[in-house]
């Protein structure tokens, strides 16, 4: 019964897993080809770059352009093992397994992507183990099954080294079970291309945006964790374009969120008062 | 006797005093009469017959006076002298030496006020004035009459109160000292708000100084009086809550200050400024006072600059007041360190003589004499092939404000709306109020402003126009700073030819009145020459690839030099040339042999000594057991320094507990209602069978779940303890050292609380056989009276040979069981030793760092105080350091850091 009510699901799941409509992405060096061959390999790949550079846009891309479907896991320090394999839950009177996000994407053969893996806990990220070397299974102790990957199925995870925390950090015997690819934000003419397309704005207003995107981030030791990322200067372009006025849009969306420091919010003010 | 030569008399009673009053008589220019020799060689013998050291004191005294003053006042030190000598000896040498100052340098009205002053305090005891007196000399020396009679008013006020024997002891040492740390301009002023108060309650002086310490210096005239006046109501009403008021220390202090404050110094708006030039340069262009720039540069400034800079520095005024507005004033500063940093973000200082002479091919320079070649810069010189170097330097600036501004104008529209107009209203007001050379200044309020001055205002308006016009065609063309030295060769003969129109032209050279530009914004060579050392080294390498046949601008060896921190390697050469065709001897011979002597140590090993490899990056391998580590152990003192810095900072430690409180685990944590776990929850498992009996639908979340959360870290803090330690913080007295050491104290608390392992150790030393790592605290040793003393006793030692420290301190985690292993450096800039400078240092460092690394031991680097530090990623990795720029900040953010490493 259960069997069958994964497979059930999994059947149901696949369209509604599939990316429909191509998402905008601007290609910075080929990691669209090594992508395709880590794909074609069936190797797990590990995304690494500051928050907000496109990992997540990349990899929907990547899921769109293979026809694939791709089951996204947003981890967090209580996701717990079950969190990703699935449990049982009660109805009526009966116990029934519930299918988690992981195993649904090795039954269906989705691209499974484990986002910020590094802040899930220790213990959960080793059950990804034998999914990503030879193997290829998944062990559901609950129910004594071993399930073996659908053959388009892979594995994507994604972490961001800037952040921090000695404690967050993936081991040894996780990371050397994944192929790398390092982000960054995009070049000043591709990034600024991104954010009039996404933002709507004209090229114009996106240049400066990234013109002072690039400036904040000269001054990361300076108490910024991390410096504006294309996401925020999407975020200022959206409001640009309904209306809101340059200098509140930047404040808004790139100022304020990036920091508390009163002090590090008035150098960007000015940076802001400068350019535009 | 009569007819003796009285200073025979002298040589009798003492010889050598008799040899130097003759030598002094003898420079005088006019012939000293034979009645002031007698006077001053009987009022000598007088004195001495007192005491030696007074008659010596009258003997001076004469021979400072004679010549000097008018010869009535003679007789007026005479009896003055003996007067005082009268009272006793010591009075009397402090009147005979201080004396001379008064009469020579003061009027009558401040003799009579030193007379005054000097009588009052006599009947306090002679002790009083000593102190004092000296610093009245100073005043009165440094031409500041005014000060001297207000601060002689404010002895006269202060010690004719009734004071006790160590309140005099006390005022006669703090008033000097205060009162010359006035600044000169207002310290007229402020003494008479100190006399107010004084004179009120003699009591007040103390709050009142440290007050003016705690920021009330920066208030204008009009303000102090107020906030005085208001002090004084405050103090009538209740004294206590009088003197908080006055010092600073009270809110409505605070407060009132803060409302009445309008001059801002550098201090307030440094770091800022910093931070903004950082980000928008992406350069660290430290900002300094102005009056650094003397100490810097041996040159002192002219009181006409408000701001300059020397290629690597900002310099700004100490303080601004010139706006009403505190607001105004703030914007003063960040209007000149914008347009200053333009220099910097436009490459300026890259300016190239040859490249200059290659665009003007067929234009004849006047000839260069050979001493111009020697320590000046490439602008100086170019500056030199004018006939009149003054015109053709303010023509440049001209033309590199006017290139600045467009450059500005395209890249941060903002910047030129909002900061542009300040230079302008100040251009027009010199423009119409001061004497100027018209013609010029209207080209620069067309060029380098942008602001024009209405029509038919000037005879030369259409030639202007012109050269106005001739710049807005060139930088449209070639915005290098190079297009702005054509422009000049282009525009000099027209502006020769208008300057000689007028009265006196046909001698330019001895009439010529320098441009004023608006606060002083005048571009220094100079200050660049003296700052920036790579010139001469730079033309000798220029040469040597010259004769090997390469082509090379000195501009771009200079500045690879100065990235590079003054040395070249091979690839470096290779890189600027475009070819890999000569050999490592002929690199070598340009390059020149960098190699520094090595100074080793003859220490004898002990148990305590390690012997460490070091990475060479010019052979690419390891030197084996090169360096020697030597292990030492701080002898701390007893000085309560532990407590008192706890004490001192009661609330930042308070704050710091809680939050390092948070992040200790609590052991065992226990999650209920869980979908699944390792027991059931009974309460959940009765409401599951209620609920069922009821028909509602239960809740499946039954079970207890239990996660063991625990800290599992060590780590270790490894402190610099370089020579550069010692320096003062600026706008403080403490030192570098200092601030880190009660960021320790601060850091062993939080650490305490946590439940962490942890361990301090410094090191310094010098050469590779003298690396020394001092043990503050062991992983395995408590937090006892022992190793506070050694915090204590952590002092500033020699350089920084930091890959072998790190080797050593990595060596400490092997006896610590922790997972999580972390060593925190915490330096103020470099490592630099005896043969480990620059890029060695830096790459052995780097490899250290890395070989640690893989003993799963993770280093982050905190650097403080450091003013460029283009190479830290170099040195530490991207995201493994935070540079902290304000030391002060040190204490909270080192705490910061630490939670946002462990979270």
């Amino acid at each position: 019964m259960t069997d069958e009510t994964g497979q059930n699901t999994a059947g149901q799941n696949f369209d509604s897993y599939l990316i429909e409509k191509e998402p905008y992405y601007v290609q910075a060096e080929n990691e669209v080809a090594v992508f395709e061959s880590a794909y074609d390999a069936r190797l797990p790949v590990m995304l690494k770059g500051p928050t907000g550079c496109g990992k997540t846009r990349y990899v929907e891309y990547m899921a769109y352009r293979l026809k694939r479907p791709l089951i996204t896991v947003a981890c967090h320090e209580d996701l717990f093992a079950s969190d990703l394999i699935g449990r049982y839950l009660l109805k009526s009177d009966e116990t029934v397994w519930v299918d988690g996000p992981l195993t649904n994407a090795v039954r269906i053969g989705a691209i499974c992507y484990l986002d910020e893996i590094v802040e899930a806990r220790k213990d959960t990220t080793v059950v990804i183990h034998p999914l990503t070397d030879n193997r290829r299974t998944l062990s559901i102790d609950k129910k004594g099954e071993i399930i073996r990957a659908h053959k388009k199925f892979m594995m994507v995870i994604s972490y961001n080294p800037g952040y921090q925390s000695v404690l967050k950090d993936l081991k040894q015997s996780t990371r050397q079970r994944f192929v790398a690819l390092a982000f960054d934000y995009p070049e000043a003419e591709k990034e600024a291309r991104i954010v009039s397309h996404e933002g709507e704005i004209e090229m114009e207003t996106a240049t400066r945006l990234v013109n002072l995107a690039g400036k904040i981030r000269n001054i990361r030791e300076h108490g910024l964790a991390e410096g504006a990322s294309t996401r925020l200067l999407i975020y200022a372009a959206q409001l640009i374009k309904r209306g809101t006025s340059i200098h509140e849009a930047c404040k808004i969306a790139i100022c304020l969120p990036i920091t508390d420091d009163e002090r590090l919010q008035e150098t960007l003010n000015d940076l802001i008062e400068d350019i535009f | 006797m009569g007819k003796e030569n009285p200073l025979k008399l002298l040589a009798v009673a003492d010889p050598d005093l008799a040899e130097m009053v003759s030598a002094g008589l003898k420079k005088k220019k006019q012939p000293v009469s034979s009645e002031n020799i007698k006077m001053l060689v009987g009022e000598t013998l007088w004195g001495m017959s007192s005491e030696i050291s007074f008659g010596h004191a009258i003997a001076e005294g004469y021979i400072k006076l004679i010549g000097n003053i008018n010869q009535d006042k003679l007789p007026q030190y005479r009896e003055l002298t003996r007067k005082a000598g009268n009272v006793g000896p010591t009075f009397g040498r402090l009147i005979a030496i201080y004396l001379v100052l008064v009469l020579k340098h003061g009027d009558g009205r401040i003799l009579k006020m030193f007379l005054d002053a000097v009588d009052i305090m006599q009947k306090r005891g002679t002790y009083t004035l000593k102190g004092p007196l000296k610093s009245l000399a100073t005043l009165i020396t440094a031409g500041d009459k005014q000060s001297a009679a207000e601060y002689l008013k404010l002895l006269s006020t202060t010690f004719s109160k009734d004071l006790t024997y160590s309140q005099c002891r006390h005022f006669s040492y703090v008033l000097p000292k205060n009162v010359l740390s006035f600044s000169p301009p207002k310290r007229p002023w402020q003494i008479k708000e100190l006399i107010r108060l004084v004179s009120e309650d003699f009591r007040l002086a103390d709050p009142f100084l440290d007050g003016m310490e705690n920021g009330l210096y920066l208030l204008s005239k009009e303000a102090l009086c107020k906030f005085v006046s208001l002090g004084l109501k405050k103090v009538r009403q209740n004294i206590k809550l009088g003197i908080k008021y006055l010092s600073l220390t009270s809110k409505l202090g605070i407060d009132t200050y803060k409302s009445m404050q309008i001059t801002v110094p550098i201090m307030q708006v440094q770091q800022q400024i910093n931070h903004y030039l950082r980000a928008r340069t992406g350069l660290m262009i430290p900002i300094r006072p102005l009056s650094m720039l003397s100490k810097s540069h041996g040159i002192e400034g002219d009181n006409k600059t408000d701001a300059c800079c020397d290629g690597k520095s900002i310099y700004l005024p100490d303080e601004i007041s010139s706006f009403k507005k505190k607001e105004e004033n703030i914007k003063l500063y960040k209007c000149l360190a914008r347009f200053e940093s333009g220099y910097f973000e436009f490459n300026t200082f890259d300016f190239d003589l040859e490249k200059v002479i290659e665009k003007c091919s067929g234009i004849s320079f006047g000839v260069e004499s050979e001493s111009s070649q020697d320590k000046i810069s490439d602008l100086q010189r170019f500056f030199l092939l004018f006939p009149n170097k003054e015109l053709a330097s303010d023509l440049f600036t001209i033309f590199e404000h006017g290139r600045i501004r467009t450059l500005f104008a395209r890249r941060y529209p903002g910047l030129v709306r909002n900061f542009l107009p300040m230079l302008q209203e100040e251009a027009m007001r010199i423009f119409k109020e001061e004497r100027c050379v018209k013609s010029i200044y209207l080209l620069y309020l067309r060029v380098a402003l942008g602001s024009f001055t209405g029509k038919n205002m000037h005879a030369d308006e259409e030639n202007i126009k012109k050269a106005a016009g001739r710049f807005e065609k060139m930088i449209i063309e070639d915005n290098t700073v190079e297009a702005c030295a054509h422009l000049v060769i282009d525009t000099y003969p027209e502006i020769e030819a208008i300057l000689k129109k007028n009265p006196g032209g046909n001698k330019i050279a001895e009439h010529y009145l320098p441009v004023r530009f608006p606060f002083g914004r005048q571009l220094r060579p100079d200050l660049f020459y003296f700052a920036n050392s790579n010139f001469e080294m730079a033309q000798t390498i220029k040469m040597r690839l010259e004769a090997k046949g390469c082509k090379i601008y000195k501009s771009e060896i200079r500045k690879r030099l100065e990235a590079n921190n003054g040395t070249l390697s091979p690839e470096d050469i290779e890189d600027m040339i475009g070819t890999d065709e000569f050999r490592g001897i002929e690199i070598q011979e340009i390059i020149g042999s960098s190699k520094p002597q090595t100074t080793d140590i003859a220490i004898a090993d002990t148990d305590k000594t390690f012997r460490y490899k070091e990475w060479d990056c010019n052979i690419q391998d390891y030197l084996n057991e090169h360096v020697r580590v030597v292990e030492k152990s701080l002898n701390g003192y007893q000085d309560g320094y532990y407590n008192n810095v706890l004490v001192q900072h009661h609330a930042l430690v308070k704050k710091i507990k809680y939050a390092f409180e948070l992040l200790k685990p609590e052991g065992l944590k226990i999650l209920r209602q869980w979908v699944e776990g390792d027991e059931f929850d009974y309460r959940a498992l009765l409401d599951f069978v209620m609920d069922k009996r009821a028909g509602i639908t239960p809740s499946d979340r039954l079970y207890i779940k239990r996660i063991k959360e625990q800290r599992d870290i060590a780590v270790l803090l490894l402190v610099d303890l370089s020579r550069s330690t010692a320096n003062t913080v600026y706008g403080s007295t403490a030192s570098v050292l200092d601030i880190e050491k009660e960021s320790i104290v601060l850091f062993c608390e939080a650490l305490e609380v946590v439940g962490d392992a942890f361990a301090i150790a410094g090191f310094s030393g010098t050469g590779r056989l003298g690396v020394d790592y001092f043990i503050i605290k062991e992983f395995d040793e408590d937090m006892g009276t022992s190793v506070r003393q050694r915090i204590s006793a952590m002092a500033p030692q020699r350089s920084t040979r930091m890959g072998a420290a790190i080797r050593h301190a990595a060596g400490k985690f092997d006896l610590v069981s922790s997972k999580v292993r972390l060593m925190i450096i915490l330096s103020d800039g470099f490592p630099n030793d005896v043969d480990y400078k620059q890029d060695y240092a830096i790459k052995d460092t780097r490899k250290a760092i890395s070989e640690v690394n893989s003993k799963n031991i993770y280093v982050h680097s905190i650097t403080v105080n450091l003013a460029r530090y283009s190479k830290l990623d170099d040195l530490y990795g991207d995201v493994k350091h935070n540079v902290i720029s304000d030391v002060r900040e040190l204490p909270d953010k080192l705490l910061r850091i630490y939670s946002e490493l462990t979270r």
